[in-house]
């Protein structure tokens, strides 16, 4: 697949992921996993970009002595998925005429 | 490798970065191991589980900013002509002066011609919507004639001054969506150019 297309859906899987509640890097990562093989270093530095374009919020929360850094959607955050939505639909229309052409010939 | 050898490494690969981001990473990293122990894992088997390291590291770094990036890189150069000894001798010293008439205006052409680049790219897109505003100014322009023309007893003319405005009009936006398209297409073909550039220096 296109790298940057891929790119573009990883940020939006992730941001899903943070829909049902905040979450955690491991936790995102074994939500993601039956759908999306998705690496730490991969991971990473999309939970950094959502952050400084203010798609998610970050906070620490201590849990079993030590700090745990959760990610929380921001309302821009759920824009960008309804934003990812709407174009994708276009292209599965589009996809849907293509496939139809293919399948007439 | 046990998790404190996993971060010490970390740390070392990445001395000379910005130290909040280090630590950014280094927390990152660690909490997930953590996490996988906690889940039953047992360390190595966590530490190896988040995969290469070299990966990591270089996954690290194409996440700094550029400056820092090539500040470390030229830092670790200097580094390596220390250790090996290697200063920069008289004579190649002699030799960059010599060579300055020749040298300097290249390399000033290239940094210009890397400036002119950006600047035709943006120009185009600024050319575009200004041919955008400038018909969007013939429907004005129109609907002022196809007025004129009505009082002036001329309905042919008038429906003609319409039509052309309305034309104009859609070309006009035509060039904005167009204009909107070029900006976003430079945005991705600069950091493109970032990331490449990134990626040559860290070796990714």
């Amino acid at each position: 697949m296109d790298v940057q297309l891929k790119r573009g859906m990883l940020d939006i899987c992730v941001l899903a992921s943070l829909l049902q509640g905040d979450s955690y890097g491991y936790m995102i990562i074994k939500d993601l996993s039956p759908y999306v093989e998705i690496s730490e270093s991969t991971l990473y530095p999309i939970l950094r970009r959502l952050e400084e374009m203010r798609a998610v919020e970050t906070y620490s929360m201590a849990h079993n002595g030590r700090l745990r850094k959760y990610y929380a959607i921001t309302p821009l955050g759920q824009r960008r998925i309804r934003v990812f939505l709407d174009e994708w639909k276009s292209m599965m229309d589009i996809y849907a005429y293509i496939e139809k052409e293919m399948n007439n010939k | 490798m046990r998790k404190k050898e996993f971060i010490s490494e970390i740390r070392d690969a990445l001395r000379g970065y910005p130290r909040n981001e280090v630590e950014n990473s280094v927390e990152f990293y660690s909490e997930l191991i953590d996490d996988r122990m906690e889940n039953g894992m047992e360390e190595e088997q966590a530490v190896a589980s988040l995969g290469d390291l070299d990966r990591i590291i270089k996954n690290i770094k194409m996440d700094m900013p550029l400056k820092s990036v090539i500040k470390e890189r030229v830092a670790e150069r200097k580094e390596e002509r220390i250790r090996e000894n290697k200063h920069i001798g008289a004579g190649t010293i002699i030799l960059l002066i010599l060579g300055a008439p020749l040298w300097l205006p290249l390399a000033i052409v290239g940094f210009v011609l890397i400036c002119v680049f950006f600047i035709v790219l943006w120009v185009i897109d600024i050319a575009v919507f200004a041919a955008g505003i400038g018909l969007a100014a013939g429907l004005a322009a129109g609907a002022v004639g196809s007025v004129s023309s009505f009082i002036a007893g001329n309905p042919g003319t008038g429906i003609a001054f319409i039509g052309a405005g309305i034309a104009a009009l859609g070309i006009a936006i035509f060039l904005f969506m167009a204009g909107v398209g070029i900006a976003k297409g430079n945005c991705r073909l600069t950091s493109g150019i970032l990331r490449g550039t990134k990626r040559r220096i860290v070796g990714a």
